[in-house]
């Protein structure tokens, strides 16, 4: 299958004022993250908040510049040094987290899934109506309702709609900031289930950035854990649920609660939170709340790197015990 | 004799189109020691009637209520004033944005500082050593550093951790969480969750938490009750729940769970939305969402049947075989 997306030692960087007389800081959110992902197929970021699976989002669909590394789309280099072309970013589109905060309220839905159409193409108003009919009836939503307000539908009719907009452009690749964790139960399954129908029709790529393990587990190819702005473990979905090796894999797992009762199963118990960009702690960035640390992981940062079929950034990965795996993983065997 | 019983409590509030049922004929028996979920998606009135028991309704909301007492008192017979001081004394609460919940103008040492002034009195030193106390208990590092701490200066974990200790500053007996975890990160969400329940066990608390996570249900409660657009639906000891869940929305609710559905592309699901003010169906209010529903769900309203650990409000109810044949 066709290569969409590729990132080559990502890295965004911002400027933290430290207060009027110090000298500003650089912080890094985005430390090198390299991944490819085909059509038709799902990577999943996962990590906890400040791990730079936003920052993540935004260098790729060109919101912000990435300040280093490489984005390929489509085939094409897209250049960081210069503003991208516009051809470029309509190939890759978002949908964010929140569908009360990411449609304009004043703005009739007509409106909004016709703007990017406006911009970008030639098509006549005509054209460009029965364009917006037809996503509309595609994301499951009736186009008589084109003439309404956000207000006036509820929250899965909301993100239906900002997955329309994202759609209007005919995009390869869509970023998804979680999308489903502002929903409600009964409504999330319905939203994944009809993201899951229109990369099947459409061949779509998704770049699925979630923390619920749950959703990620269900809907990815391949999944990329994060933490601290580096991917600390990068593995098919099947290969890093059924054999999670990072430390931090492994916490995480066991930290997401199942609703299974009955097993009551081991739980890593992860001290303290995570560093502060501000103070990056010496070498291993998990080292301080990691169980496995040794001098050794203090002495430089673990690059990625290929066992067992996953590529895993920990320099102890072997040696490790595999804790008793949550049911979350045991699941999808 | 119960820490916590309420009979018929109902809420609604005053809006354009007239009264919004936000919370219909509530039922709640919490002993010491227990640990009761709460369980719904949003608009369910699961907050809303916690609230009414706490009285931290605007006055504008209309409550009745047949029976509130909180560890044999009769709150409905009691002065506002009187009211007021079992608050954060014999009852707590702790909300889900920990960051919103803190003042930002005063040190954590002194908000939780103010709780044990206000409930329990003592000189300055024996309320500061009680504070460092709590700030331990919660496990929050360093208690003497973060006393003089602001809560902009704390992460969240730590933020829900100092309201927890300001939450059990004066022993309460009984203590609500509402979505405790909502905001924390899954590993964080892990050490609070387990905090929470060393915390009940030891002191012997009630704990009531209302959430709508079916994964936090299923590791911490003990008895779960389902809530749907203001009403109770179900009630059961958690393995019941999980296992054998009788009405069709909590059926449905799991299934549609992404690590429980069956393996495929596509998930189960539970179609249209929870009913707003204006479509409220006439019968049962799950009915037109209902794939079991029949001509009588429509019709009437089924009334919520309470047996001693189950309860329920359903016509047709699931996973009954063994009792009906028996």
């Amino acid at each position: 299958m066709a290569e969409v997306l590729r990132a080559v030692n990502l890295q965004q960087e911002y400027r933290a004022r430290q207060g009027l007389l110090q000298k500003p800081l650089m912080v890094r959110a985005l430390n090198g993250v390299s991944f490819s992902l085909n059509a038709g197929e799902t990577l999943a970021v996962v990590g906890e908040s400040g791990c730079g699976k936003s920052t993540l989002a935004r260098s790729l669909t060109l919101i912000e510049t990435p300040s280093a590394g490489e984005l390929w789309l489509a085939g094409k280099p897209v250049n960081t040094a210069t503003k991208p072309d516009a051809a470029l970013r309509q190939r890759i589109q978002m949908v964010f987290q929140n569908p009360y905060g990411s449609l304009n309220p004043r703005k009739t839905i007509q409106q909004m899934l016709e703007e990017p159409l406006l911009l970008n193409t030639p098509l006549s108003s005509e054209q460009r109506r029965a364009a917006v009919a037809d996503m509309m009836s595609r994301v499951g939503l009736r186009p008589e309702f084109a003439e309404r307000y956000p207000h006036m539908f509820s929250g899965g009719q909301r993100q239906r709609i900002a997955i329309a907009r994202a759609l209007m452009l005919k995009p390869q690749v869509v970023v998804l900031d979680e999308p489903v964790s502002a929903l409600d139960l009964s409504v999330r399954a319905q939203i994944l289930n009809l993201l899951t129908e229109l990369q099947q029709d459409l061949g779509l790529a998704y770049v699925f950035i979630s923390h619920d393990l749950s959703v990620v587990q269900r809907i990815a190819d391949y999944v990329m854990v994060m933490y601290f702005g580096r991917a600390v473990e990068y593995a098919a979905a099947q290969t890093i649920f059924s054999h999670p090796q990072h430390p931090y894999t492994q916490a995480l797992f066991s930290a997401t609660p199942v609703a299974e009762v009955g097993e009551k199963r081991e739980r890593i118990h992860l001290q303290g939170e995570p560093p502060s960009p501000l103070r990056p702690p010496q070498g291993c960035p998990f080292g301080p709340r990691c169980a496995y640390v040794q001098d050794i992981c203090r002495k430089e940062v673990p690059a990625l790197r290929e066992l067992n079929g996953a590529q895993v950034a920990c320099v102890r990965a072997e040696t490790l015990n595999e804790p008793s795996l949550p049911n979350i993983s045991a699941r999808l065997l | 004799m119960s820490l916590l019983s309420v009979r018929n409590l109902s809420v609604a509030f005053p809006t354009q189109n007239g009264w919004f049922q936000a919370v219909e004929g509530i039922h709640l028996e919490v002993n010491a020691g227990d640990i009761l979920a709460i369980v719904g998606e949003s608009g369910s009135g699961k907050s809303v009637a916690m609230m009414a028991v706490m009285n931290l309704l605007p006055p504008t909301a209309r409550i009745t209520c047949d029976e509130l007492k909180i560890d044999g008192q009769d709150l409905l017979a009691m002065p506002a004033k009187q009211r007021r001081k079992l608050n954060g004394g014999t009852v707590s609460m702790i909300f889900q944005e920990p960051m919103s919940s803190l003042n930002p103008c005063f040190t954590v040492g002194y908000q939780i500082d103010e709780a044990i002034r206000i409930h329990l009195g003592g000189s300055k030193k024996e309320r500061t050593e009680r504070v460092l106390h709590l700030l331990e208990i919660v496990g929050i590092p360093d208690p003497i550093r973060r006393y003089k701490a602001y809560p902009h200066q704390m992460s969240g974990g730590m933020s829900q951790r100092a309201m927890i200790a300001m939450a059990l500053a004066a022993n309460p007996k009984l203590l609500i969480a509402d979505e405790p975890t909502t905001a924390l990160d899954v590993t964080v969400q892990a050490q609070i969750l387990e905090l929470l329940l060393k915390l009940q066990q030891t002191q012997g608390m009630g704990l009531i938490l209302i959430t709508h996570d079916m994964g936090v249900v299923a590791e911490t409660a003990q008895q779960v009750v389902v809530q749907y657009a203001g009403q109770q639906v179900e009630k059961q000891p958690v393995f019941g729940l999980f296992n054998t869940p009788h009405h069709p929305y909590t059926a449905a609710l799991l299934d549609a769970l992404p690590e429980r559905a069956p393996v495929g592309d596509f998930l189960p699901t539970i179609q249209g939305i929870v009913p707003g003010q204006k479509d409220r169906p006439l019968g049962c209010l799950f009915s037109p969402r209902c794939t079991h529903a029949q001509a009588l769900c429509r019709e009437q309203q089924p009334p919520l049947v309470r047996e001693a650990k189950e309860w329920l409000r359903c016509y047709y109810p699931l996973n009954l075989a063994e009792v009906s044949h028996g």
